[in-house]
């Protein structure tokens, strides 16, 4: 795949990560940050995909990775000087937004992963590099849990 | 999901963020070429530090640090290129006052992680020890198989003149009990940061010793020359105290010439088991947390586990395998051996009988499907015959650790016994055919 190809690849789902990143990292700035960096690994690694058809869900994986591994460089780095705040964006329905970070990250993305992006289990489970059984058990969680917390915002 | 339509927790992506990304995307591979170049001395330094390496005769260079050439020592060309490529580069920095943590790739490879980093003292007026301390893989507390010896004095003692940040590389070897279930390997890793206290002094018996041949005698002198440059005396030879612990006492920080704070590894005297720096000669300044995640997904295809076998007799013994995962890189090994006489009441006699060099013991190595032994990649790090007590109290021959990898999957594992020499060196061509036992291998996946 050569640059051209690969930008294009990238922006055409630009909308996509951008909502992964929400559902990994509260802050905008690190948002931009993790998908920065998820770009420079991708590019890196490229030679290392077999199948071109499986490109859009391994960037996915890979910007999955890069939110936590920034989620968690945060939370340790608590005295890191960190730039201000971009503006977060308003989603349409704050209240299900703020009842969907109340869930477990563990059932939040693949919840998101399935729901909003139409991902199928299987796919998920490559992504987040566990059993597609799992993945199933986790997404019924998420949907019970997240009723429950709707349920209790009423 | 029928209530709730979850596209509405989501915010449209602002303009701003896809502005990033462009611009992200235009300076990519600028970007990632300067990410994938290694940070290099400055040249003076580098011949100063390649005096020092082959001085003390380290295998492997640490300021172009690579983790497969940590790994494999100087095979890598066997190296499968899956398994190359699937080496990941991480990035993931620290810092804190002057010093910078790098940690630079991973690997997990079915049974073993690996984790590779450089260390940067910015400021090389005020040289420093960085030790890994600890770490946690996905939250349990990690052991260390083969830890880089590279630990030492940073800049040593040849380069505290030189005014360049010093870098070095390491890293660490471990194993991992059982494959992740999360397909991933969250690794916490503690650095500590410590200064010398006392005055340093260099103590080595290798310094003061002239060389009969003629160039290893030049790289000593210019490494002596170095050090007096930097105004750091060096402690006349003393057979009884070849590693200075007198002025130890006296309140010096006592280092080699390479600027390690503890004899060398394998040193008979200390049996290459001390710990690092002698009491009260360092004090900690800081102390660095990393952390990263390894990828276990690509592990997968390279790792032979074998099925269960059952317990059998060999040539005095009865021998029960517990696990065998054969890897590229590593072939892990946990086997019980019971003298048929029954287990040993005493620690102390069934390591004298079955232990110690010059005993026999059973031995191991793998053979492909025509009874070819197969050839193995080398790998640091080969466990030994050790007692383990059993729930009566008593001990039995444990076998756990790992042998060299195996590229292709062997169909058998032959058991032979034979003296365990001083030197290591067994050849089964000289075992006889009947003391030998050939077990097939299956495998659970």
């Amino acid at each position: 795949m050569d640059k051209q190809s690969f930008d294009a690849r990238v922006m055409a789902q630009i909308h996509r990560l951008h909502r992964i990143a929400c559902t990994i990292l509260p802050r905008e700035q690190d948002r931009e940050d993790a998908v920065q960096e998820a770009f420079i690994r991708a590019w890196l690694n490229l030679h290392t995909l077999r199948d071109d058809a499986f490109f859009e869900t391994w960037l996915c994986r890979i910007v999955i990775n890069e939110c936590k591994n920034l989620r968690r460089r945060r939370a340790r780095a608590q005295t890191a000087a960190l730039a201000a705040d971009l503006p977060a964006p308003e989603p349409p329905d704050p209240v299900l937004a703020a009842a969907l970070r109340r869930l477990d990250e563990k059932y939040r993305v693949p919840l998101m992963l399935h729901h909003v992006e139409g991902y199928r289990q299987e796919e998920i489970a490559k992504m987040l590099c566990l059993p597609a059984g799992t993945v199933g058990w986790h997404i019924h969680r998420a949907k019970k849990e997240l009723a429950a917390i709707m349920e209790e915002a009423k | 999901m029928k209530e709730f339509d979850l596209k509405g927790a989501y915010p449209e992506t602002p303009e701003h963020f896809i502005a990033h990304a462009r611009h992200a995307l235009a300076g990519l591979e600028e970007t990632a070429r300067r990410k994938s170049i290694p940070r290099k001395p400055a040249v003076s330094l580098t011949f100063a530090l390649a005096a020092i390496l082959l001085f003390a005769g380290i295998a492997f260079a640490t300021v172009q640090f690579g983790l497969l050439d940590y790994l494999l020592g100087s095979q890598p060309a066997k190296v499968p290129s899956d398994l190359l490529d699937s080496v990941q580069p991480l990035h993931v920095n620290q810092s804190s006052g002057d010093i910078d943590i790098t940690l630079t790739g991973g690997l997990y490879d079915g049974k073993r992680g690996s984790l590779s980093w450089e260390i940067t003292n910015r400021n090389p007026a005020q040289p420093v020890l960085v030790e890994l301390k600890s770490f946690t893989i996905n939250r349990d507390r990690g052991e260390a198989d083969s830890l880089s010896t590279n630990e030492r004095l940073m800049p040593p003692p040849a380069a505290l003149a030189d005014p360049s940040p010093y870098t070095l590389g390491g890293g660490m070897v471990f194993d991992v009990d059982s494959p992740p279930e999360s397909g991933t390997l969250d690794i916490f890793a503690t650095f500590v940061v410590s200064r010398p206290v006392g005055e340093l002094l260099v103590a080595d018996p290798d310094i003061n010793r002239e060389n009969a041949d003629k160039e290893s005698e030049a790289r000593r002198v210019a490494l002596k020359k170095s050090i007096e440059d930097a105004g750091i005396s060096i402690a006349a030879y003393d057979p009884l105290d070849p590693f200075g612990e007198a002025w130890a006492e006296k309140g010096h920080t006592v280092v080699t010439s390479s600027g390690k704070v503890f004899p060398n590894p394998g040193s008979r005297r200390y049996g290459g088991h001390v710990s690092l720096s002698r009491p009260g000669q360092f004090e900690r300044i800081d102390t660095i947390y990393l952390e990263c995640t390894l990828d276990a997904s690509f592990a997968e295809q390279y790792a032979y586990r074998a099925a269960p076998v059952e317990p059998f007799a060999f040539n005095g013994y009865q021998i029960e395998v517990n696990e065998i995962t054969i890897t590229p890189l590593s072939t892990f090994i946990d086997m019980f051996a019971t003298p048929e006489s029954g287990p040993y009441a005493s620690y102390e006699a069934l390591v004298e009988l079955y232990v110690n060099p010059g005993k026999e013991a059973p031995y191991i190595k793998f053979a492909d499907a025509k009874g070819n032994i197969v050839e193995a990649l080398r790998l640091r790090g080969v466990g030994a015959w050790a007692a383990q007590q059993i729930e009566s109290g008593q001990y039995i021959l444990r076998r756990r650790g790992t042998l060299p990898g195996l590229v292709e999957k062997p169909a058998y594992a032959v058991l032979f016994r034979t003296p365990a020499s001083s030197n290591g060196v067994r050849n089964i061509s000289d075992v006889p055919t009947a003391e030998i036992k050939v077990l097939p291998l299956a495998y659970t996946d």
